[in-house]
């Protein structure tokens, strides 16, 4: 019982930062972001190969958080100008011809699209941001497909294993035993969850407030919605890489951990009514351990059902309570 | 053709949001009837001179084409994100061919290891009866599904839906005595009159897409269509006009759910073999992309996607530099993925809305610019309509 809490909680956690990391990128910039687990899958396998490289493997935690901050920066303008991953796949395309490999066609492509963005944003060219919800969801679903599937080409496609960022021997409580892994994921969700809390309440924070209820009257205040933006999904950036770097911490290094993670990720999001981050969190955290009791209790496969059956529920009981706080918000 | 262009714009004058769905009734009823027959009869005759292969992907082609035409109803037509359609194809898929088939499983082992085989199930329905009674069942799990989903909003029922066709998808790993769970099962493939497996199958996809095509085409231009398109854009106004906008909502689910459910059980029929992650998210992004790069209202987008999707699949599979790497799946669906943005990004009506965007040009040409909207494309209307 206690030992199957333990790992619950260790998996809630992963889902709890990247609900943190959906709803923050909900809050600020009205997309639901079904590409977050594999932003963090991009980071994470970027830490790897900078471990491979012969770095200390807490540099490359850190570089790679820093990459990643960066990375979703770049995301952000791409999904909300999708065109510009049309240009930078013809660019990609025409360098990878040449006889460089895929991962600098990948690089130097993103850079045309991130440039043309710029352009498209000065140009006034149709953008996506502020718009309704399909597209956008559209365009997070295409990109993710594109991240996850670039990962066997510039990496391979078998999966790695990881090494342990914190190494030694589990603790014993009161008869199960907690690795430091686990002390890890918890220690970081938490500090994560409560930080990103006080965030909201900076001058940041606000302003990304102030973007999500109106993009327009918060720009004619002098907020620039891009930069909002941007920051937005760089923190989210983070948050998802976090998330994925634990669990492969407890898992092995592969392409498909992203997917695996994201739906529980939306359902704890959905707890929270996608505008509360506490919710999210909790969320997150219950959906971890009810799958760990579930897969002890019940079943192996009821395991993977519980998220499932917890949005359903949810959603069921009571959408008129979710969606009219989250209309509330709109107004 | 002059009159015939000339129809159409006075009817988008008076109807600038139909304008798309009403060109080809704009046509002369004769050119309509020749034009129609000489594309059903193209369709008809030239897999006789394709081999096997093609055979199979023009079969897949159109089954695909019958579960686009059915996403465009609930997502196009009436504006919901109803993810569960991937589910709904398998579920129609699963059905249909567990109906129709004896099943027998490994039960245990005799003293000389030799496997004792019990039957599961008889499979006494015919399969041509289970084909179009199954899609009225999922029709009617699809309306279950809808009187709680219906009431949810945007991507509210994105995920809701999602979360249903999720645990169908569980179900079919589960079911193991029925479905084969992860290892699959394979199909017992319907002999259409004894002729060779490839094309039979193909004729049965053509003999149930065609007629789908043509009625839900007409239900969609009449007045049921219509009241859809009014329950998306204007929900609370077609409501005070005396319009029940759940009923409309619950329709769509229902019909999108049904003719998913009759693409399943012709893909069934052209797969072959099945296994559960077959209709998993994979499958329904590529659906996804289908009618957004064909269109989300106009059916023959339905088609386009279909084919559109099957063909670059294949450019992968025989490309040579694809061809013996096993990278060829990532580069196949970097290119779905790239297809999709692009779609959204710069061409929101999809493929279909092409011809209505050049006419659109030419107009801007030749008219004032200070006259009615010009870029009137009901299809990019919709893309932004959808889950508002």
């Amino acid at each position: 019982m206690l030992q199957q809490l333990i790992s619950g909680l260790e998996a809630g956690s992963w889902y709890a930062l990247i609900a943190l990391a959906v709803v923050v990128v909900m809050k600020a910039t009205d997309v639901p972001n079904f590409a977050m687990g594999d932003m963090g899958v991009i980071s994470a396998y970027v830490t790897w190969a900078l471990r491979q490289k012969g770095l200390p493997l807490l540099l490359a935690v850190l570089l790679a958080l820093v990459f990643a901050f960066v990375f979703g920066a770049v995301i952000q303008r791409i999904v909300v100008y999708p065109a510009a991953a049309a240009l930078a796949a013809v660019v990609g395309v025409l360098v990878a011809l040449t006889p460089a490999n895929f991962a600098i066609g990948a690089v130097v492509g993103t850079a045309v699209g991130l440039a043309y963005t710029f352009y498209a944003e000065r140009k006034g060219f149709r953008t996506l941001a502020g718009g309704s919800h399909f597209p956008l969801l559209l365009s997070t679903i295409g990109i993710g497909s594109i991240l996850v599937n670039s990962v066997g080409p510039i990496w391979g496609v078998e999966s790695h294993d990881f090494e342990k960022i914190w190494k030694g021997k589990p603790y014993e409580v009161g008869g199960a035993f907690v690795t430091r892994t686990q002390i890890l994921t918890f220690v970081v969700g938490l500090v994560t969850a409560v930080g990103l809390g006080i965030f909201f309440r900076s001058t940041w924070g606000v302003r990304m407030r102030a973007i999500a209820e109106n993009r327009n009257v918060a720009s004619v205040l002098g907020i620039s919605p891009s930069k909002v933006s941007m920051l937005a999904w760089g923190i989210a950036s983070v948050m998802a890489a976090l998330a994925m770097i634990l669990q492969t911490q407890a898992t092995v290094l592969d392409s498909a951990n992203g997917e695996a993670i994201i739906f529980s990720g939306f359902v704890a999001a959905v707890i929270g009514g996608f505008a509360s981050l506490p919710g999210a969190f909790i969320g997150g955290i219950s959906i971890g351990v009810l799958e760990g009791l579930a897969g002890q209790y019940v079943s192996t496969g009821m395991k993977q059902a519980v998220a499932l059956i917890v949005v359903l529920a949810v959603l069921l009981a009571r959408p008129q309570g979710i969606a009219a706080r989250y209309k509330a918000r709109e107004v | 053709m002059a009159t015939a262009v000339r129809a159409a714009r006075a009817d988008r004058s008076k109807n600038p949001r139909g304008a798309q769905l009403i060109k080809w009734n704009a046509l002369p009823p004769v050119v309509r009837v020749v034009l129609g027959t000489a594309l059903i009869a193209a369709a008809a005759v030239v897999p006789l001179w394709l081999n096997g292969y093609w055979r199979y992907l023009a079969a897949l082609i159109v089954a695909y084409a019958v579960a686009n035409v059915g996403f465009q109803v609930v997502v196009g037509f009436s504006g919901q994100l109803a993810m569960a359609h991937a589910a709904f194809l398998g579920l129609g898929a699963y059905v249909t061919t567990i109906l129709s088939k004896k099943i027998e499983k490994v039960s245990g082992y005799t003293d000389k290891g030799e496997e004792i085989r019990k039957q599961v199930w008889s499979g006494r329905v015919p399969y041509l009866l289970a084909l179009f009674t199954v899609p009225l069942v999922c029709a009617a799990i699809g309306y279950l599904l809808g009187l709680p989903a219906v009431r949810l909003k945007g991507f509210f029922l994105a995920i809701a839906t999602l979360a249903f066709g999720g645990m169908i998808v569980r179900l079919f790993f589960e079911m193991r005595d029925l479905t084969g769970g992860g290892d699959g099962l394979r199909v017992e493939v319907f002999e259409l009159f004894g002729w060779e497996k490839t094309l039979g199958t193909y004729y049965l996809c053509l003999a149930v897409a065609v007629p789908v095509y043509f009625l839900v085409g007409r239900l969609m231009r009449g007045r049921f269509g219509r009241t859809l398109l009014a329950v998306r854009d204007v929900d609370i106004a077609s409501s005070s006009l005396g319009i029940n906008v759940t009923r409309y909502r619950l329709a769509a689910f229902g019909i999108s759910a049904g003719l998913a459910a009759l693409a399943g059980g012709l893909y069934a029929q052209v797969l072959t073999y099945m296994a559960p992650n077959e209709f998993g998210t994979a499958r329904l992004t590529a659906m996804l992309t289908m009618i957004i790069v064909g269109s989300v209202v106009v059916r023959a987008g339905a088609v386009i996607g279909a084919a559109f999707i099957v063909l670059v699949d294949q450019f992968f599979v025989k490309f040579p530099s694809f061809k013996d790497s096993a990278l060829s799946g990532s580069y196949r669906n970097i290119a779905f993925g790239l297809a999709l943005m692009l779609c959204i990004g710069v061409l929101p009506g999809g493929i279909a809305s092409i011809p209505d965007r050049l006419r659109a040009l030419g107009r801007e040409r030749d008219s004032d610019p200070e006259g009615e909207p010009h870029l009137v494309d009901p299809g990019e209307h919709a893309i932004d309509e959808v889950g508002a």
